[in-house]
């Protein structure tokens, strides 16, 4: 996990489900770029990884998809969020929340101990 | 549920491929290009923009790469892409393909086909319980009944046993009288058997009495076919031979015993029986120990082999006879008895089937090989530009797997045709002929066969060509390929060349077999004659008005027009064996003096109608009636009756009265082209008296034909009710004679020439492989001045030498395998050295054939081109 470029894949998977419950529906630029705002520019992505992790969530169901104009007038494809995508991202947060909370214990003990 | 869904949805995309694959272009062109816009808006220049925003993307393609790996199934992507590859490429190499498709297809084919029809014939139980227990008991073919009243009260061995015996049954009809094949058989014979009837019932103790006889169980498919399958058909009475009988049962269907000539008692061709009255023995019938007219079927207890038997039922023989040498009771499992004269032919053809499917295998692995090698080049570039050695290898099983299964398609309809073609070759007489359907068993162990011939000779060269440094083929070009595998390509094609010859050899000894057959004088001349079968019911006719009958019958039909004679016999040669009489010279007071000949009683004319040559004295004539007795005998029957005279013309047999000589005839083989020439004493009809049974011979102008019906119209006039059967022409009836040796013969001419074919293209592909291979070197030797003569030698010097290699190994298999020919063999030894010979010859003959163009293309070679060739 060297500097920001690599984020991986279940983690990406979370923050473009995150995205589009909190922005609606979104076409691929716009995600990367949520992503990468919502990160205060720390997580630079390459923007090509995005289209694998839509493809599974598309595949899985968390999403769905369809053609539309963007702000400028350009086709493009737009992503939103589906029920089960709803719920997965329900769980998803829950268990990352978990997770974090954890860590930041075990990083207070550590701080405690020095 | 969610790795279900996204497995669902990918295999789905393996569908719809090239659309999303051109959406996927569309969003990342979009994306691309909404980051260049914003990009310009912070202030770069449009070029910069766009590296910017191309940047920021990663790589287009292999962001592409991996979501095509996501969107699909990759490994069934790759399998069809194999598959589709692998189609490809034997299409593009047709001759390849077309050799090893069809030779496996052919092989695997007929593999099936025979095998199906072995199987029905010979291994599939038969349709009884406890099959294993039945045994028919014979003293050589045949039993008398006393014997087997004898064995049934004193054999330990036997369970228990009945008797039969085939028996005709003339049905009279509104339209034309039906002789109907049937048995006498005991009332145990059923219980026996362990079959019970479909309706009704079977015969009781007390109708198995003389007397009270009168009833009969009638055959499924008789029951259909003439009495409508009338379910009230049980106590119906029917007239058969005259006499009224009470229908007491219907059998189901399948049910067929006896079945096939083989364990009849009467000789030649009888069909499965359809009815059965009781056995019921007439007096003399119970004490005639003479009398060898029956059939013995016994169901061994648990436990009691044949052989065991055998011995107890010649113990108790023997003692019967006061210990007189005896012959061993034969007691032959029931489905030896059935299968048995067809159990050689059908075994030869199951081994030269095998033998000809493993030629095929061994002649597409030779192909596989070959070509594998040729394509060192292409598979070391693959190699070098990145393949994975494991995507060679699995490229090559899916070549193999195409070809395999193209082979299967092809196959299934040549074993479906093979046995259709089989089943209507056949000669008569194969038991349960009827029923073979093609075996799935079988044609999966055939595939199976194919697929991994395919697979391991698909992938050694695979295998062997992936192993190397990619750098060491394409250095080498085409010449890296020597030493290892090609040698096991030559010791491809000297198999080939010995199993082929081994069969060439026992088709040969077949072919001359029939041959021999062919030329064996058979002592009438059966073009032009029409024969047919009648037989006059005892209970109509004495001897006296049948005499009549018959008489007058000859006579008519010698008149119709187109007929240039006619006449009667009691027994029609090839159609069974006449009865058996002792023959004693007049005078002769020696009980053991006498010949045992085979009589046939027949009308004036008979030798000029069947075209049997006299040699001496004249035919019957009408004057030969009661009481001057007379008799013509065959040259044989003279020869052994009188030796030392060569026409003894004149002189008398015993009898009473005496019989005079008053012709000789020409010997015949009547029994049976293959078999021995038997004695024969000729007596007119009316010195006869041995049953109704009797033939009409008609020989005619034109084609004999379409007499039929005219002659049936005359027999008719006569009797309404007398049936006409085995309309047949004399011909026919020599033809069917031989049809049990033709049928192997042909069958094994055709996988002789097969795999004759298949071991020239195995020579001609291996020749024309190494002077591909040896372009250059050759090339060099023409430059420094070798004879194009020389060239051409040395290759056919290198097919010959395969050739002779594989002859050698082949003769000394053949000289071992072909006694198993046995019976099959006529007029020939099974070691005949001129067969094998003139075989191994034509072995050598072909490779020398199939190398010629090979070494053609190497003689034309132009030296300069072939230095430069790479």
């Amino acid at each position: 996990m060297e500097d920001k470029t690599a984020v991986w894949q279940g983690t990406l998977a979370l923050m473009v489900l995150q995205s589009l419950e909190a922005l609606g529906p979104l076409h691929g630029y716009g995600i990367a770029r949520r992503i990468e705002q919502t990160s205060g520019d720390l997580l630079a992505i390459n923007h090509g990884t995005l289209y694998p992790v839509l493809l599974k969530l598309e595949q899985e169901g968390s999403v769905g998809s369809e053609w539309g104009v963007s702000d400028n007038n350009r086709k493009a494809k737009f992503y939103r969020i589906t029920e089960s995508g709803r719920k997965q991202l329900a769980a998803e947060t829950r268990e990352w929340e978990r997770t974090a909370g954890i860590m930041a214990r075990f990083f207070a003990l550590r701080s405690e101990a020095q | 549920m969610k790795p279900l869904r996204r497995t669902w949805s990918r295999f789905l995309g393996l569908f719809t491929g090239s659309r999303r694959e051109s959406e996927l272009s569309d969003e990342i062109a979009a994306h691309i290009e909404m980051q260049t816009e914003d990009n310009r808006k912070l202030g770069m220049t449009p070029a910069e923009a766009r590296r910017a925003a191309l940047l920021r993307f990663g790589g287009v393609e292999a962001t592409k790469e991996s979501y095509r790996d996501q969107r699909g199934v990759p490994v069934l992507e790759t399998l069809a892409k194999d598959m589709r590859f692998a189609f490809r490429s034997l299409r593009k190499s047709p001759d390849f393909a077309a050799a090893a498709i069809l030779s496996l297809a052919l092989g695997i084919g007929a593999a099936t086909a025979i095998f199906s029809i072995a199987d029905t014939v010979l291994l599939r139980s038969l349709p009884y319980p406890e099959p294993q227990r039945l045994v028919t008991v014979s003293l050589g073919g045949a039993i008398p009944a006393p014997a087997q009243i004898l064995f049934q009260r004193e054999g330990r061995s036997l369970e228990r046993s009945a008797l039969f015996t085939s028996y005709w049954f003339n049905l009279p009809s509104q339209s034309e009288p039906e002789r109907i094949p049937g048995a006498r058989v005991s009332a145990s014979l059923f219980d026996l058997l362990g079959v019970k009837p479909e309706l009704g019932r079977t015969f009781t103790p007390e109708e198995d009495v003389d007397g009270r006889d009168k009833v009969v169980v009638i055959g499924d498919a008789l029951w259909k076919r003439r009495f409508g399958a009338d379910p009230g058909i049980l106590g119906r009475t029917v007239r058969l031979n005259d006499a009224p009988y009470t229908i007491i049962g219907v059998m189901p269907p399948g049910f067929r015993f006896p079945e096939g000539p083989e364990h009849h008692v009467s000789v030649g061709p009888f069909p499965p029986a359809e009815m059965w009255r009781p056995m019921a023995l007439v007096e003399w019938e119970q004490t005639c120990m003479g009398c060898y007219n029956f059939a013995m079927l016994a169901r061994l207890r648990r436990g009691v082999t044949p052989q065991q038997a055998s011995t107890e039922l010649s113990g108790i023989l023997k003692r019967q006879v006061h210990g007189e040498d005896i012959e061993p009771v034969d007691v032959l499992s029931l489905h030896r008895a059935v299968t048995g004269k067809v159990r050689t032919p059908l075994v030869i053809l199951l081994a030269s089937v095998g033998l000809t499917l493993l030629i095929a295998c061994v002649n597409v692995a030779n192909l596989l090989l070959a070509r594998g090698l040729r394509r060192g080049e292409e598979i070391a570039i693959r190699l070098s530009l990145g393949a994975t050695r494991w995507r060679i290898v699995q490229q090559g099983l899916m070549e193999a797997f195409a070809l395999a299964c193209c082979a299967a398609l092809l196959a299934f309809p040549f074993a479906w045709a093979g046995i259709r073609g089989l089943v209507a070759l056949a000669p008569a007489g194969i038991p349960r002929i009827g029923d073979v359907s093609p075996d799935p068993r079988l044609f999966a162990f055939a595939l199976l066969l194919a697929l991994a011939t395919s697979v391991v000779f698909g992938i050694t060269p695979a295998l062997l060509l992936a192993r190397q440094a990619p750098g060491t083929a394409m250095k080498a070009g085409t010449r890296v390929i020597g030493g290892a595998p090609s040698r096991v390509r030559a010791a491809l094609v000297v198999a080939e060349c010995a199993l082929s010859l081994v069969l060439l050899v026992g088709s040969a000894l077949l072919v001359r077999s029939f041959a021999a057959i062919s030329r064996v004088p058979i002592g009438f001349r059966p073009e032009h004659v029409l024969t047919m079968q009648l037989s006059l019911p005892e209970a109509r006719y004495d001897d006296h008005a049948r005499t009549a009958i018959i008489a007058q019958l000859a006579e008519r039909c010698g008149v119709l027009p187109g007929v240039t004679g006619a006449a009667a016999v009691s027994t029609l040669p090839l159609t069974g064996e006449a009865e058996g009489w002792g023959v004693r010279i007049e005078g002769d007071t020696n009980r053991d003096h006498f010949v045992m000949a085979r009589a046939r009683a027949v009308t004036p004319g008979y030798f000029r109608t069947l075209g049997t040559r006299l040699i001496a004295g004249r035919e019957f004539a009408a004057s030969d009636n009661g009481t001057n007795r007379v008799a013509v005998v065959s040259a044989t029957l003279a020869r052994e009756l009188w030796p030392g005279d060569p026409q003894p013309l004149g002189r008398r047999l015993q009898g009473r009265p005496p019989i005079t000589v008053v012709g000789i005839a020409e010997d015949t083989h009547a029994s049976g082209l293959d078999a021995e020439v038997r004695p024969y004493l000729y007596i007119p009809f009316s010195q006869w008296s041995s049953g109704g049974e009797f033939a009409l011979a008609i020989r005619t102008a034109g084609n004999p034909a379409t007499l039929a019906r005219a002659v049936k119209a005359e027999v008719w006039k006569i009797d309404r009710d007398q049936p006409v059967t085995h309309v047949s022409l004399m011909q026919k009836l020599v033809d069917d004679s031989v049809a049990t040796r033709r049928f192997p013969t042909v069958l094994m001419i055709l996988f002789a020439g097969f795999s004759v074919v298949l071991a020239a293209i195995g020579i001609y592909g291996m020749l024309s492989y190494s002077v591909a291979q040896r372009t250059q070197e050759i090339g060099i030797r023409m430059a420094l001045g070798a004879q194009r003569s020389a060239v051409v030698g040395k290759i056919v010097a290198h097919a010959c030498s395969l050739a002779v290699v594989g002859a050698l190994f082949g003769l000394a298999a053949a000289w071992r395998l072909t006694r198993l020919l046995g019976s099959l063999l006529f007029g020939v030894a099974a070691t005949e050295v001129a067969i094998f010979a003139a075989c191994a010859a034509l072995l050598v003959a072909v490779a020398i054939v199939a190398s010629v163009i090979p070494a053609r293309r190497a003689a034309k070679l132009e030296p300069v081109r072939c230095l430069r060739y790479e």
